[in-house]
């Protein structure tokens, strides 16, 4: 055995001296009940992870979001079913009625 | 699971930081508070097992604990109340415990951050310079200066 700081037994046996405190037996318990009460906040990645996986799902509530979407624009893109028509029909009958 | 297998093992390194068990406890404690805040952390960094990742976080804990709060409190009175030793007996006890730490507190953060990692902890000379990433040969230089250190001091003082 060398005499050198790395191998010296005389300071390995001071270190091994220092002085220690066991934990308290409920530490694992304690952290737990803190977590408990912290929320968790999710990385930005999880976030989007879980807004794709809510937007994919086929939910009622996002089906009849989705048919009102494509009946309105359906519907702005009737010509026969817009306001204008109707003033024109309306019209028409107008200038029936004149005539007649 | 995570924290009873591990909080002994990161509450032993944070008492060798904080030198008492409350605030090394407080320590471990936030440490996997962080970890469950954000349970991303240790993901960002795949490359490291859980271990060596969470030693560095509560190595970084504790000197930012320590830090912020100085001078170091380096024991407790509960050696008073040690039975097995006379009142003589135990004060001299206590006296070297304090000067050992005192000896130990005076080292450069990065000395006793290795000597707390490879000698207390039992790390593996590779694993504490992953720890506190450095390579091999600076950890064991930091090593050597830390127990030549202590030595000289120690012998000085007798």
């Amino acid at each position: 055995m060398t005499d050198t700081p790395e191998h010296d037994p005389a300071l390995q046996a001071l270190l091994q001296r220092r002085r220690f405190e066991p934990a308290s037996p409920g530490l694992a318990e304690r952290i737990i009940a803190a977590a408990r009460r912290r929320p968790q906040i999710p990385s930005v990645r999880d976030w989007l992870g879980e807004l794709l996986a809510e937007a994919l799902q086929p939910k009622p509530a996002f089906a009849l979001a989705a048919m009102l979407v494509i009946g309105f624009v359906i519907g702005g893109a009737m010509p026969w079913a817009s306001g204008d028509q109707d003033n024109s029909l309306q019209s028409y009958f107008e200038s029936e009625g004149a005539n007649l | 699971m995570l924290v009873r297998r591990h909080s002994e093992r990161f509450y032993r390194l944070a008492y060798r930081f904080a030198g008492n068990r409350s605030e090394a406890e407080d320590i471990v404690q936030e440490a996997f508070l962080r970890l469950w805040e954000r349970p991303g952390m240790w993901q960002a960094e795949k490359k490291a097992a859980f271990t060596t990742w969470f030693y560095r976080v509560v190595t970084n804990l504790c000197l930012d604990h320590r830090k912020k709060k100085r001078p170091l409190q380096l024991v407790d009175d509960s050696w008073i109340a040690d039975e097995r030793h006379t009142h003589e007996e135990a004060l001299l006890q206590h006296e070297k415990e304090q000067h050992l730490e005192a000896q130990i507190a005076a080292l450069p953060e990065r000395q006793r951050v290795a000597l707390n990692l490879c000698f207390y902890e039992g790390l593996s000379n590779k694993e504490a310079a992953e720890v506190m990433g450095v390579r091999l040969k600076a950890l064991q230089s930091l090593l050597m200066r830390a127990k030549i250190t202590l030595k000289e001091q120690l012998n000085e003082n007798g």
